[in-house]
């Protein structure tokens, strides 16, 4: 049996790669399949410390790939989600310490074990890009109701169909429904009109991902994170189910508002 | 214009990968992986008749060629441009053979299609991707913010026209644009450059048609001889 390794990647740097990364193999390995994160960050490693294990590394993705270790000895098991682990990065080293050879059989080495391969993409198009989608079955492309970013995940659509990554999945990070509806912020439609890609799912801005991320605590893991349960829907559509995507996600009505005032969230 | 010592061109027989043999060879690689890098896949899947310009290149020089292309997965065709063989003139066959090629290729196929001095682009070009030809351009899917088209003729495009086209681009003064949704962020045609307001404009609600008059880029609704072709 053989798993599916999944590249998040952007283009733009800053909107949210890492995060949905460490959420959506959270999500996934929480409701079962086995999950392995790849940080193909090398140099800016971050993917460690969003799951609170940058204190557990001994060994990394260039040592397993310069044949140093072997890679289930690289391999650190969260915390609290046993069906998750994770591949670091190696941060005194650079993208050119690996190839896009040895990360396709990397990545293939590590579905032979694994049900779900998670790639965390550097931002920008060079040998780190290239590096992370070389073993890559398919891609989520993250970005936010930005123009800027936008632009850069249109490019990134149109590297990774040249690459033969086809059918890229597309997750809008970040959206603020009271900006949205005052059409002071792209709507989904619009952007999904544009880059003319299969919407994954749509996450909120919200302020507990900040928090989460400091304490080393996916957001999935907060039952009151908003941001947490798009990020579970998003892991569940992965799977092959049917969650409706809330395109507005937050009920602007005035219960919803009284109760909110109340402290009451609704789940 | 500097002359392109690496360019491909579309031609009645198919595409052909035009090279300045007074180049050294290091230097005409070197060219050719940028124009290939520039296409990301574009031409990937081509069968492309290597056009010295008459002169003699050394058979080195044609192995060297044909390494990269097939690199990027594209294939020299053996044929020399002196050997063509002769066009089909029934034009029933012409029709069949050109219908053969669209079924072959399917919807979803992005390789693009010679035919005759026209190039048929059948997906949406996004932001880095470049068309460049001898010839017309048509595009069936939209052109993004960030990619170009480069046409010595015509450019049609069957979808938005969101990025730079530039129609009659060796000075061709009658070129023009079409498109079904008609907003660039630049418009060229032959030496005129003209940019979209900086303030916000409204989408045009039909096709329209970009073309020179007296020495500037105007855009008008596009007409047929049965009126306005409302979509």
């Amino acid at each position: 049996m053989s798993g599916t390794a999944i590249v998040v990647t952007s283009g733009k740097g800053g909107v949210g790669k890492t995060t949905a990364a460490a959420n959506i193999g959270a999500g996934l390995a929480m409701s079962g399949p086995t999950v392995a994160l790849v940080d193909a960050d090398i140099g800016l490693r971050n993917l460690d410390l969003v799951l609170g294990l940058e204190n557990r590394i001994v060994y990394d993705l260039v040592n397993v790939v310069e044949g140093g270790c072997d890679v289930q000895k690289a391999l650190i098991r969260h915390k609290h989600i046993e069906n998750l682990s994770l591949l670091p990065a190696a941060q005194s080293r650079d993208k050119t310490a690996v190839t896009p050879e040895q990360m396709k059989a990397l990545t293939l080495g590590l579905k032979e074990s694994f049900d779900f391969v998670i790639l965390d993409c550097p931002a920008g198009i060079e040998q780190g890009f290239k590096n992370a989608i070389a073993g890559a079955d398919r891609a989520i492309v993250v970005t936010t109701p930005e123009m800027s970013a936008v632009r850069d995940a249109d490019r990134i659509i149109g590297m990774l169909e040249a690459e033969e990554v086809k059918n890229p999945w597309l997750i809008v990070n970040r959206i603020r429904p009271d900006m949205v509806k005052r059409h002071d912020m792209m709507n989904v439609d619009d952007l999904i009109d544009f880059l003319k890609v299969e919407l994954l799912g749509v996450v909120p801005d919200d302020e507990s991902i900040i928090i989460s991320t400091n304490r080393g605590i996916p957001a999935v893991m907060d039952e009151k994170s908003r941001a947490g349960r798009a990020f579970l829907d998003i892991a569940s559509r992965i799977m092959g189910n049917d969650v409706p995507i809330a395109a507005t996600l937050e009920p602007d009505d005035w219960f919803s508002r009284f109760a909110k005032w109340l402290g009451i969230s609704r789940g | 214009m500097k002359a392109q010592e690496v360019i491909f061109k579309g031609t009645r027989d198919g595409l052909r990968l035009v090279i300045d043999a007074d180049e050294n060879i290091e230097e005409l690689k070197g060219k050719l992986r940028r124009r290939l890098n520039e296409a990301e896949g574009f031409y990937s899947g081509a069968r492309v008749r290597l056009d010295t310009r008459g002169a003699v290149v050394p058979p080195e020089w044609i192995e060297e060629v044909r390494m990269i292309l097939e690199e990027y997965g594209l294939s020299l065709s053996e044929e020399k441009p002196g050997q063509r063989r002769p066009r089909q003139h029934a034009a029933g066959a012409g029709r069949a053979s050109a219908k053969k090629v669209l079924d072959d290729g399917g919807p979803e196929s992005g390789e693009p299609i010679v035919r005759g001095d026209t190039i048929l682009v059948r997906r949406t070009l996004r932001s880095g991707q470049a068309v460049s030809f001898d010839g017309n351009v048509v595009v069936m899917g939209d052109v993004n913010p960030g990619s170009e088209v480069l046409a010595t003729g015509d450019i049609v495009v069957f979808g938005s026209l969101r990025g730079m086209a530039h129609a009659g681009s060796a000075g061709n003064a009658e070129a023009c644009v079409v498109a079904l949704r008609l907003i660039p962020t630049q418009l060229r045609i032959a030496d005129k450059i003209t940019r979209a307001p900086d303030d916000e404009t409204q989408v045009p609600q039909g096709p329209e048609v970009a073309y020179l008059r007296e020495g500037s880029i105007v855009i008008e609704p596009w007409t047929t001889h049965t009126g306005t072709v409302l979509v």
